[in-house]
């Protein structure tokens, strides 16, 4: 292994064989090199064409190409192999960091590549990457790879868990795409709620997700000029859900629509936690001292004598 | 041996019986008597003695399909663990009281409801062998309860009968029980494997107990199990012979035209038993933890189960919302009144009180005063707390 200066112009950054991480947040990178430069060389081989191949130091790579430097520091291996080059890249990088999901897909990816052997690969390097070692979970982790860089950038700012990536590789391609502009706005939960909510109505209803997002109603929001994409998007939420779950949710309006009428202080919160299932609701609300709790005591007395705000426990404790 | 005969006429039992692609034997339970005997029964089979049984296990956990595959496998090993233990029921909601052996663990039908999907750490159908100390565990804890009734019955982590006629588990355990007069012991099956039960001459105590759902649902979301009307005649048979009989109605499923599809199963079971012979009837709706929803998904993509609306229950499991429950176990006990069956007791699986109240009018105060209820002599009780 050689230490060299070489030019930047004569690494190959097409060349991503041995590359496993693709979103970076460059900014400290950034202010650090032009600080103190580059301290931590990077790791390349050499091949075909002449030209150096990353084998670690992407990151520290794209800084230095952003901040234009002519030459760059580099540990030159001399090893020929790359399935062990490649090893030598996965070891140096997890002995110093953890992975993130997908970085743990395209090195699966790669290490299909290189090895072929699917059981050896779950067997050997799954608990290197803490992932259970079983093949479902190679055959997830190898559909995260395929997603697309749109989705993976998402992924990636949006820092989504395991189970919500996973229910994106559960839609075809083509249903992401559609999915796309509905939750772009929405948080990762939100997401996963309204992705989960579509896929189970699909599968419930045998409508596929396209057929479901062109419902008439969903269509008169989306194309709304009036709202916001995230207005959009929480609405085509709700109404996706009124869908999925059409009894709770008459229950949870009627709830609130008689709630409304019985015009309450907008500090006073009835609510039902166990989604009406034990028949009891509760009341909150804040004071700052004796009288203003014996106010809204008063208040509250006053609502015993609301009829249609108590036929709600019945209903509901009923059945 | 005219109904064995007459048992053996009815179903086409080999076709039905469960045969592993291979057994293993782990080494220290080579030598048991019931390891022979599981031998004997799948000499056709291919055998491997195993050291430990880690590496196996380990293996088929890495498939895609652990559950799957190991249904296919057969292992013979220890109980390392307690044989008897408490029914785990549920948190929060009221229980039973009642006890179950693990003799052995996970079971060749593959429903895609069945909850020991997700106890994957060993998912092979597994035969604990070291019957000595089963019984051993079975005298302690007899003795300790000797002064009450109460029930105990195998059936929890596997179908009680599904590996009968390689284990002939069934014929020993019901001698044992036959000795102690004070505890109902009970088999719970899907299956018709009913042979050793008939062979035998039927003690008072021992209750034969089948889990039946509508036609529908056992043809969609049943795999391998007999469809619901051998299941019946099944209970007939054994029930004619002498046994009590028990059916557990869980999980109770919705779906359009459930009405009819419960109706009639109650219907034809209370046409072929004679209701004074039902030892009990339970009722449960489908309930799952949210753990299970992508494993059935997985495994049974075609099914629709489980996009229904539930809500999670206070045990943290997803159930249909209260007032579905209700309609579901107020159908059944009205068709059960309705077939003649009103005196026959009946409890609700993992409900609160407010939904037995609701369900039937009356309500246990807690676990014992179910087991009182069920543990009564038949028709000696009024169905009441």
């Amino acid at each position: 292994m050689k230490l060299l200066d070489i030019p930047l112009d004569d690494i190959n950054l097409q060349d991503e064989r041995f590359r496993f991480s693709y979103f970076f947040d460059l900014e400290k990178m950034l202010i650090s090199i032009k600080k103190i430069g580059l301290v931590n060389p990077l790791m390349a081989v050499k091949r075909e064409g002449s030209k150096y191949v990353i084998v670690c130091g992407w990151k520290r790579v794209l800084a230095c190409r952003e901040l234009s430097l002519a030459y760059v520091p580099v540990y030159l291996l001399d090893e020929q192999d790359d399935r062990r080059v490649f090893f030598l890249s996965l070891y140096e990088n997890w002995a110093v960091r953890n992975f993130n999901i997908l970085e743990k897909s395209e090195i699966i990816h790669k290490l299909n590549g290189f090895i072929g052997d699917e059981k050896k690969i779950v067997r050997e390097f799954f608990p290197l990457l803490g992932i259970p070692v079983n093949l479902s979970y190679f055959d997830i982790y190898l559909r995260i790879a395929q997603l697309d860089p749109v989705w993976k950038k998402i992924i990636f700012k949006k820092k989504f868990p395991l189970s919500s990536i996973q229910l994106l590789t559960d839609f075809t391609r083509e249903d992401r795409k559609l999915l796309l502009p509905f939750v772009l706005s929405l948080n990762v939960n939100k997401m996963k709620q309204f992705c989960e909510d579509l896929f189970e109505l699909s599968k419930k209803t045998g409508d596929s997700p396209k057929i479901l997002l062109s419902a008439p109603e969903i269509l008169s929001v989306s194309q709304s000029e009036n709202l916001s994409s995230l207005q959009k998007a929480e609405r085509v939420r709700s109404l996706m859900r009124t869908k999925r779950y059409p009894t709770l949710s008459s229950w949870k309006k009627s709830f609130d629509t008689s709630l409304k009428k019985a015009r309450l202080s907008k500090d006073v919160a009835f609510d039902s936690a166990s989604f009406f299932e034990d028949g009891e609701f509760s009341v909150t609300f804040s004071l700052h001292d004796k009288e203003d709790f014996r106010k809204r005591l008063f208040k509250l007395q006053e609502l015993v004598a609301d009829e249609d705000l108590f036929s709600l426990f019945k209903s509901f404790s009923d059945g | 041996m005219k109904t064995s005969f007459l048992c053996s006429r009815v179903f086409p039992m080999d076709e039905a019986r469960f045969y592993p692609t291979k057994v293993f034997v782990t080494k220290d339970s080579e030598n048991l008597l019931l390891t022979r005997k599981v031998l004997e029964n799948t000499r056709h089979l291919p055998v491997e003695f195993i050291a430990d049984s880690r590496e196996l296990i380990e293996d088929v956990l890495l498939s895609r399909d652990p559950v799957g595959e190991g249904k296919k496998l057969l292992l013979v090993t220890h109980q390392r663990g307690e044989y008897v233990k408490p029914c785990p029921c549920t948190p929060q909601y009221i229980g039973c009281n009642y006890f179950i052996i693990n003799t052995e663990l996970n079971c060749p039908l593959d429903c895609s409801y069945c909850i020991l999907q997700l106890y994957m750490n060993n998912p092979l159908i597994t035969i604990h062998a070291n019957t000595s100390q089963l019984y051993t565990q079975l005298d302690d804890f007899l003795k300790k309860n000797r002064n009450r009734p109460f029930r105990i019955g195998t059936g929890e982590l596997g179908d009680s009968l599904a590996l009968d006629h390689l284990t002939g588990r069934s014929s020993e355990l019901i001698s044992y029980f036959a000795e102690h007069p004070n505890v109902l012991f009970e088999l719970k099956t899907k299956t018709v494997n009913i042979q050793n039960v008939l062979a035998h001459k039927p003690p008072g105590n021992i209750v034969i107990a089948w889990s039946l759902n509508s036609a529908k649902i056992a043809g969609e979301e049943e795999m391998g199990a007999p469809p619901v009307h051998d299941r019946v005649q099944a209970a007939h048979l054994v029930s004619q012979a002498g046994y009590r009989v028990g059916f557990h109605f869980d999980p109770l499923i919705y779906y359009e035209g459930w009405e009819d599809g419960y109706g009639e199963v109650i219907e034809n079971m209370l046409a072929q038993i004679d209701r004074k012979k039902i030892a009990w009837i339970s009722l449960g709706s489908l309930r799952f933890p949210p753990a299970l929803k992508p494993v059935i998904l997985k495994r049974f993509p075609q099914t629709k189960i489980i996009y229904d609306e539930f809500i999670p229950g206070k045990d943290g499991k997803l159930r249909y919302p209260k007032t579905l429950r209700l309609r579901l176990f107020q159908r059944i006990v009205k068709d059960l009144e309705k077939a003649g069956g009103g005196k026959i007791p009946v409890y609700l699986c993992m409900e609160s009180r407010d939904i037995w109240m609701d369900a039937q009018k009356k309500a246990p105060r807690g676990k014992r005063e179910v087991e009182k209820l069920l543990t009564l002599p038949l028709g000696a009780n009024e169905n009441d707390f």
